[in-house]
């Protein structure tokens, strides 16, 4: 516990081929198998942008990935006088797991702070209406005590653009 | 031990990029996007916080 307690941890960088993935285990093995063969290659790509927090050793204790997404209206309307757009374009924050070794220190709530702060400042150069967080179930509560939403849509939350200032 | 159907369940699930909703979903969601921001006191809080990385 006490070597926890001062192992440095290096803050949220995009993921490299640096980073050692092999070690992570978050408790949920769908998550440490995408960190592990998806992450790089799809950042590579820009599918999706990684990022992860890491001890001095380069050994990831955790990670948020996000992608640009959409909101659609099911039935367009015909005259064009809404005010909204039928299609909204939204951040996504897909997935964000803490090692297990390393829960109960704050360091999801670190990580999901630093997300957000990112998404907002991208939203400043891109049109971006609000981020939206996808979540396995029994996750929900961990989200909804920072402000998030439940719109309506499976296994995702809302949160307010600004919600930093 | 999760099953690979579960585990590819759950990666749809993560990897959705499109939501087409429903019109009384979309409204509320245009209206949400607009309405004036209220601080979460949680949040808020996290923000001010030393992160375990300083």
């Amino acid at each position: 516990m006490e070597l926890k307690q001062t192992m440095k941890l290096n803050s949220p960088i995009v993921i490299s081929k640096e980073h050692i993935l092999s070690d992570f285990d978050c408790g949920v093995t769908s998550l440490n198998n995408w960190l592990l063969r998806k992450s790089l290659r799809n950042a590579t790509k820009g599918f999706t942008q990684t990022f992860v927090v890491s001890s001095d050793n380069d050994l990831v204790v955790g990670y948020y990935s996000t992608a640009m997404g959409t909101i659609k209206r099911q039935n367009i309307p015909k005259t064009l006088q809404r005010n909204a757009p039928n299609e909204i374009p939204i951040a996504i924050l897909c997935r964000l797991a803490v090692d297990i070794n390393h829960s109960g220190q704050g360091l999801d709530e670190a990580i999901l702070v630093n997300a957000i702060e990112r998404i907002e400042n991208v939203s400043t150069q891109i049109g971006c209406a609000a981020i939206l967080v996808h979540y396995l179930d029994g996750m929900d509560k961990f989200y909804l005590q920072y402000g998030f939403i439940d719109i309506g849509i499976d296994n995702t939350l809302f949160l307010q653009i600004n919600s930093t200032h | 031990m999760l099953s690979t159907a579960t585990q590819y369940a759950e990666e749809v699930l993560l990897d959705r990029r499109e939501h087409i909703v429903a019109d009384s979903t979309f409204d509320r969601f245009a209206q949400l996007m607009q309405a004036p921001f209220t601080a979460n006191k949680k949040l808020s809080k996290a923000l001010g916080k030393t992160k375990p990385w300083n």
